[in-house]
């Protein structure tokens, strides 16, 4: 079944830049967060492009109660899904999404696995911490490795 | 008049340069007479900044992220006041984004973007023009892959807040200092 989404809501989508999709997550409105959520969750139908923005706002709107949304959906997603998916979790910033996070540690993406040291980064707390130290020492990227080592380090001084 | 512009692609990245400068210069050139003049275009290696983490993109009140902080640090002191970056996204697939860290004016473009967004970035920043709701305009709100009657226009408003700008050069003043 198609998902109904707002005039505005579709605009923030199409548009250039993040700005208009910022504004309506200053607003949180209970009604837009709902559909945010449904986008999340729909099957394959749904436009990728949107779903992916859907996640990136709902990363920023800072209800922890979909993670578990942005859980189930991550296996089907390609790259850039994946991306806004991980970068979404590290700003929910629990433990819960520290372990879903750390299933993509071995993404075959380095720009997911990227996502992954950010996002450790950002949630920080010894589990955290272990993580980019997994990641300093095993990454196939160096560039991956001195960047978990240097996020590391910010933790450390 | 000429607006000089440095360009850094990051490595990775999937831009249309000279595609990007012959619709800046349909759109300005026709309008206003101003024409976009790449003066120095690098590639580099920075896998990192390929896909931007932004904390927003906020025309007012942005808040710098620390992948931004570096990113805008590229491609200055080569002759241009305007640095435009291609990288390949930021985290939510958005076009472009013109909000930059103060003292460094730039925009950076994303493969998703359309011929028109270099130009539609460029001009957020030099004239700082808001967006507009007429659909025929460069500045559209709803974006550049919805703009209607193409090749996009500008309005009186737009033009004179970017010949107003201080990064534009004069044809004369170039050809003076020879």
């Amino acid at each position: 079944m198609a998902i109904s989404v707002s005039n505005e809501l579709t605009r923030a989508f199409e548009a250039e830049e993040a700005e208009q999709l910022s504004e309506i997550i200053r607003r949180k409105k209970r009604e837009d967060f709902e559909t945010l959520r449904r986008l999340v969750l729909a099957g394959p139908d749904v436009n990728e492009a949107h779903r992916q923005k859907a996640i990136y706002a709902l990363g920023r709107w800072g209800d922890a109660g979909v993670i578990g949304d942005i859980e189930r959906i991550l296996p089907q997603l390609a790259e850039p899904g994946r991306i806004a998916a991980i970068d979404a979790l590290g700003r929910l910033g629990t433990q819960r999404a520290l372990e879903v996070i750390a299933q993509y540690e071995q993404d075959p993406s380095a720009q997911v696995r990227k996502l992954v040291v950010e996002a450790c980064n950002r949630i920080g707390g010894t589990k955290a911490e272990g993580r980019l130290r997994t990641i300093a020492r095993d990454d196939p990227e160096e560039w991956i490795r001195k960047l978990a080592l240097k996020r590391l380090e910010g933790h450390i001084r | 008049m000429l607006l000089p512009i440095v360009v850094v692609t990051i490595d990775g990245a999937q831009p249309d340069i000279p595609g990007d400068i012959q619709a800046a210069n349909l759109v300005w050139g026709n309008e206003i007479e101003v024409w976009v003049d790449v003066v120095r275009s690098s590639v580099v290696d920075r896998p990192d900044l390929l896909t931007l983490t932004q904390t927003d993109c906020a025309a007012a009140g942005h808040v710098v992220s620390d992948e931004e902080d570096e990113l805008f640090d590229l491609g200055r002191g080569q002759g241009a006041d305007v640095v435009g970056y291609y990288i390949a996204a930021d985290t939510g697939g958005f076009r472009g984004c013109a909000a930059h860290p103060p003292g460094r004016r730039g925009f950076w473009s994303g493969d998703a973007a359309t011929q028109w967004t270099f130009i539609h970035e460029a001009t957020h920043v030099v004239g700082d023009n808001p967006h507009i709701t007429n659909s025929d305009n460069l500045m559209f709100r709803n974006g550049t892959a919805s703009i209607t009657n193409l090749p996009p226009d500008m309005n009186d408003v737009q033009r004179t807040r970017i010949l107003n700008d201080p990064a534009l050069l004069s044809i004369e003043s170039l050809i003076l200092n020879l």
